[in-house]
């Protein structure tokens, strides 16, 4: 008796099938007769049956398809998932007002996880499949499937301000990290040279216990005392004053010095941060020399203190990836490096360094989707970003402009995070580690 | 070439180094053996300063090694460790060029001289040059390390343990190259083991050393034939007769053939402690010797054997 | 090339000193404020003044803050605010209160003392309220606070959410129930941290946990569209609520042209006008300063 071959039913591919399935049972779009109202919700075969049947019959083909053919289904799932979503808020909209709205619901959602799920188990077949992802959005946004979608009904409005928001998300962000590098990476080396210095390990973990908020809340009076009583020259002045008399205060007193360090190191990161932020966002940079230091952008509230925040949040995962990968240098790499006669400087940058950099570069990624995330709450402290529309959406209550600014940042956050991963992966294996 | 003079070495109370008096003179191959703790490689790395005297002075030439800056100073002395140590993140010729970049040499010559290196410790140049240490068995990762420290031809090698992260049979492939190289470039050698074999085999002087001393210090046969303190003479154990047998070639022992010729063969390469243990295992007298085709050219007897093996004074 | 970059400085500065300002404008985060501010905004551009926008700068506290520290130059303030919270502890703002005239000029005189000066405010009663679903005011002939008491004292099965301030105030919920006379139990409250009037009313619209009554303000936008009603309060319970913009003493002494154009623009403001601009923003979605613009056109304050 010959014997079948046994059926083929890859377990990650069947979740998705079945995700994808369960999606279709709950509704999948709500019709609001306003962004505030509530919502009547509605599932596929009210406005397309045939649609329902045709995105059942594609999941049971993922479950059991493989190789080439899975991704193909997959990717016509993605359509049809958001051709339903356009197709249903057109059909939804028709004869409503011009205040009512289409939100996506739980099936939307759903079928966006399955449809996740689904690739993840197609990837073996390679980061190709990832290109299909892309050309099938495009192509959706292209046929302006999710234009009449409540969230983007939401970016018509606010097109302007949107972007403005962004381009400050990210400035504050990228603001951040860099100080945090220009920061935490050399203080990563004092720590891995210097058993003495563990301390700082301690202080950057402890700073990211510190509630966000609490963290915005203490600086705010801190800040706003000091910008405006401060001159600009004199702020600089004591910067720079501190630097020679840190060497000196170090030889009486450790803890005066780094007291001294600490209270004119973040000053210095405020202002820092005001200026690196307005260099790379949209406001614009004023120095006002002979004026309290908040002419000159460092102010109580807005970016100083949300930079300077968001810096000492993104310190811990560069100082201690700096420090791991440091101490993860090979003892008789080190050995063979001084032996052979390379100075300190020569081992460090030659040696050291570059066998630690992929473990900084993960520091990078980590405080890099970590910062984009908290820079959420820096709106609330006047400085802007994406986390206006979520303040806005919420206050007013709109979930659609709560969307407006999630999902912007969700994905800022994944494609930052996939860009520096795959970066990382890239010098690990040049390096060899 | 390198000259100790009274070198002392304390870390805290314990003394690791207790007043060594030590001279190696130029193109030898100087072994520091000794039992783990008894301060050779601590005695090896005072040499290039990677730890300093607490007493005494360490010369190299007439040069007190303190006058020099330290690390000019390593970049003229080739440094193997054990561990080898080569940097993951060069390619393998990239490692070799390490110590001729930090002299400044072009790139040309640099390359040259680094491919040079590999063919001398037998590493194909073509095969090898773009390889990472990760793609490299054992054998041929200690190979790059050596090439490595004779890259910009330092007069002077410290050696610790190279040979022993390696399989036996590896080993002894190493130490047989390494011979080759030496009588080639006759480098002033300073050899760390703990492997009384390994020291045998390929050293000009045996220093043996216990507890920051130096025990004895002379040739392999001396050393053998005449160990001078019961230390020496546990630390050789009662097999340093056969050891001393091992370097001495067969050749010197040769008789004529007689009338009878024995049964077992040899040939005339191998040393008497070959020579020795086959006598042993067959239970006889004498064995023929034969050359590289397989011509009997001579015997070698056990009483030949014995009064070489003897530790009288000739 | 050096010659083109001079002229284009000295053109840039020529045009930026031949405006007036800059004057920095904020606000409170919510639609009002939002409108307000982006209101004064436009206008003042259109009456050659560089403007920096920090509408919807922050909570009350913080926009506050950002005024008397000089961080912005004006923000439009409630008299009731002013009143209640900044002067709470004075005993001649808090008796002055309900009274719109007498509270105005209290708070103007108060805070003169601070340096800030504050320029008339928008007829506009934005005070608290209590809404209810329509079909329920229509089923129990709810039209005032005192159709309301009757019905609550009549055991109606009432809840209604509120924030904490409504609830522990003395001139909000107990003013109402002192002047109107009728008393909520603790079971019949709902607490929404935060007091956000959108909340309250979305969970009166929808019934949610059987809420069917929502603290409001009076000029919310989003009452109608959420299918709900306000009672008007005749007796005149609660504390007056007028928007008003407050201005640094500095910035309006340089620039006392800023009481010229705002104060008509601010006469214009009633309930239902303020209520129908913050629903254009609230409900239908459109951006604030479209709507401000629009209703500016409208009235001929700008072209």
């Amino acid at each position: 008796m010959r014997e079948t071959p046994p059926r083929y039913l890859d377990p990650v591919a069947g979740l998705a099938a079945g995700l994808g399935v369960l999606a279709l049972l709950l509704p999948w779009l709500e019709l609001k007769s306003s962004r505030i109202a509530p919502g009547e919700p509605f599932h596929v075969w009210d406005w397309q049956g045939f649609g329902a049947l045709a995105l059942l019959i594609l999941w049971a083909g993922v479950a059991r398809a493989q190789g080439p053919a899975q991704v193909g289904l997959l990717g016509l799932a993605l359509l049809a998932w958001g051709l339903l979503t356009g197709q249903g808020a057109d059909a939804l909209l028709s004869g409503q007002p011009e205040s009512a709205r289409v939100s996506p619901a739980g099936g939307f959602w759903l079928t966006l996880l399955a449809l996740y799920v689904g690739y993840f188990a197609a990837y073996r077949q390679g980061g190709w499949i990832l290109l299909t992802v892309l050309l099938g959005l495009a192509l959706l946004l292209g046929l302006g499937a999710f234009e009449r979608l409540g969230p983007l009904m939401e970016f018509q409005s606010w097109r302007e301000q949107f972007f403005t928001e962004l381009w400050r998300h990210l400035s504050l962000s990228g603001s951040a990290v860099l100080l945090a590098v220009a920061v935490g990476v050399p203080l990563g080396v004092l720590a891995a040279g210097n058993p003495r210095m563990g301390w700082v390990l301690g202080v950057t973990g402890f700073l990211q216990t510190i509630p966000s908020l609490a963290l915005f809340g203490l600086l705010l009076p801190l800040l706003a005392a000091i910008s405006q009583g401060l001159r600009l020259e004199i702020a600089l002045g004591a910067i720079v004053l501190g630097m020679f008399a840190f060497r000196l205060l170090w030889a009486v007193s450790g803890w005066l010095a780094v007291s001294l360090a600490l209270s004119l190191g973040l000053l210095a990161l405020a202002m820092a941060g005001a200026w690196l932020n307005s260099l790379l966002g949209p406001d614009p940079l004023r120095i006002v020399l002979g004026a309290p230091l908040q002419e000159s952008g460092v102010r109580g509230i807005g970016a100083a203190p949300a930079v300077l925040a968001l810096t000492l949040y993104a310190l811990l995962p560069l100082v201690l990836n700096t420090y791991t990968g440091l101490r993860g240098v090979p003892e008789d790499a080190r050995d063979a490096g001084r032996g052979m006669g390379m100075s300190p400087e020569q081992l460090f940058w030659r040696v050291e360094l570059p066998l630690a950099l992929p473990l900084i570069l993960e520091g990078i990624r980590s405080a890099a989707s970590l910062t984009i995330g908290i820079t959420t709450v820096a709106a609330l402290i006047g400085a802007g970003g994406l986390g206006f529309f979520i303040l806005r959406g919420v206050e007013g209550g709109a979930p659609d402009m709560v969307l407006l600014g999630a999902v912007p940042i969700i994905l800022l956050a994944l494609l930052v995070d996939s860009a520096l991963r795959f970066a990382s992966m890239a010098l690990r294996r040049r390096v060899g580690i | 070439m390198i000259r100790f003079e009274n070198v002392v070495k304390r870390y805290g109370d314990f003394e690791a180094l207790k007043g060594v008096r030590l001279e190696v003179a130029e193109g030898q191959l100087v072994t520091l053996l000794g039992p783990s703790g008894c301060g050779k490689t601590t005695l090896l790395r005072t040499v290039n300063r990677l730890i300093e005297p607490s007493e005494g002075t360490v010369f190299i030439g007439e040069q007190d090694v303190r006058q020099l800056d330290e690390v000019e100073l390593r970049r003229g002395i080739g440094y193997v460790i054990q561990s080898i140590g080569l940097f993951p993140h060069m390619s393998v010729l990239e490692n070799v060029m390490v110590v001729p970049r930090l002299l400044g040499w072009s790139k040309e010559k640099r390359e040259a001289r680094a491919r040079e290196m590999l063919a001398l410790v037998g590493l194909e140049p073509q095969t090898f040059a773009g390889r990472f240490p990760r793609e490299l068995s054992g054998g041929q990762a200690q190979r790059v390390g050596l090439a490595r420290a004779l890259a910009a031809d330092p007069p002077v090698l410290l050696m610790d343990e190279p040979f022993g992260a390696v399989d036996p049979p590896t080993r002894e492939r190493l130490q047989d190259e390494f011979l080759r190289l030496q009588s080639e470039l006759k480098k002033t050698v300073l050899f760390v083991t703990h492997d009384l074999e390994e020291a045998v085999r390929i050293s000009d002087r045996i220093c043996l050393m216990n507890s920051g001393r130096v025990e004895q210090y002379d040739t392999p046969e001396v050393l053998l034939r005449s160990p001078k303190t019961p230390f020496v003479r546990d630390f050789l154990g009662p097999s340093r007769t056969l050891l001393r047998l091992s370097r001495i070639p067969l050749n010197d022992l040769i008789e004529p053939l007689g009338t009878h010729r024995p049964a077992v063969s040899i040939k005339r390469s191998a040393t008497a402690r070959d020579a020795f243990s086959l006598l042993l295992a067959n239970g006889i007298r004498s064995l023929a010797v034969t050359d590289e085709g397989g011509q009997v050219v001579g015997l070698v007897r056990l009483e030949s054997l014995l009064t070489a093996a003897s530790e009288e004074e000739p | 090339m050096k010659s083109v970059f001079a002229f284009l400085i000295a053109l840039g500065l020529g045009l930026a000193l031949a405006q007036k300002g800059p004057i920095t404008v904020g606000s409170k985060i919510d639609t009002e404020g939002a409108v307000l501010c982006q209101m004064v905004k436009i206008l003042l551009e259109a009456n050659g003044f560089r403007v920096n926008d920090r509408c919807s700068t922050g909570t009350t506290d913080v926009v506050r803050k950002a005024l008397t520290s000089g961080e912005i130059d004006l923000y439009p303030e409630y008299t009731g605010t002013a009143l209640g919270v900044f002067f709470k502890n004075d005993p001649s703002a808090q008796a002055v209160t309900r009274d719109a005239a007498k509270g105005f000029a209290r708070v103007k005189e108060l805070d003169a003392k601070n340096n800030i000066v504050w320029l008339n405010p928008a007829p506009a009663n934005n005070t608290w309220a209590i809404a209810v679903p329509r079909t329920l005011a229509q089923q129990n002939n709810l039209r005032t606070m005192a159709d309301f008491a009757r019905w609550v004292n009549g055991g109606a099965q009432v809840r209604l959410a509120a924030s904490q301030e409504f609830v522990d105030r003395d001139d909000a919920l107990k003013a109402f129930e002192r002047v109107y006379g009728f008393k909520l139990k603790p079971e019949q409250l709902v607490i929404l941290p935060g007091g956000n009037t959108t909340q309250t009313q979305q969970a009166a619209a929808r019934g949610t946990g059987g809420v069917n009554a929502a603290m409001a303000y009076g000029t919310d936008g989003g009452i109608a569209a959420l299918g709900l009603v306000a009672l008007t309060d005749p007796r005149g319970a609660v504390a007056v609520y007028q928007p008003a913009i407050t201005v640094r003493k500095a910035v309006f002494d340089r620039f006392p042209e800023l009481a010229t154009l705002i104060n008509p623009v601010f006469a214009t403001l009633d309930e239902a006008t303020l209520s129908q601009l913050n629903a254009e923003v609230a409900v239908s979605g459109k951006n604030p300063a479209e709507v401000a613009r629009a209703y500016l056109r409208s009235k001929n304050f700008i072209r």
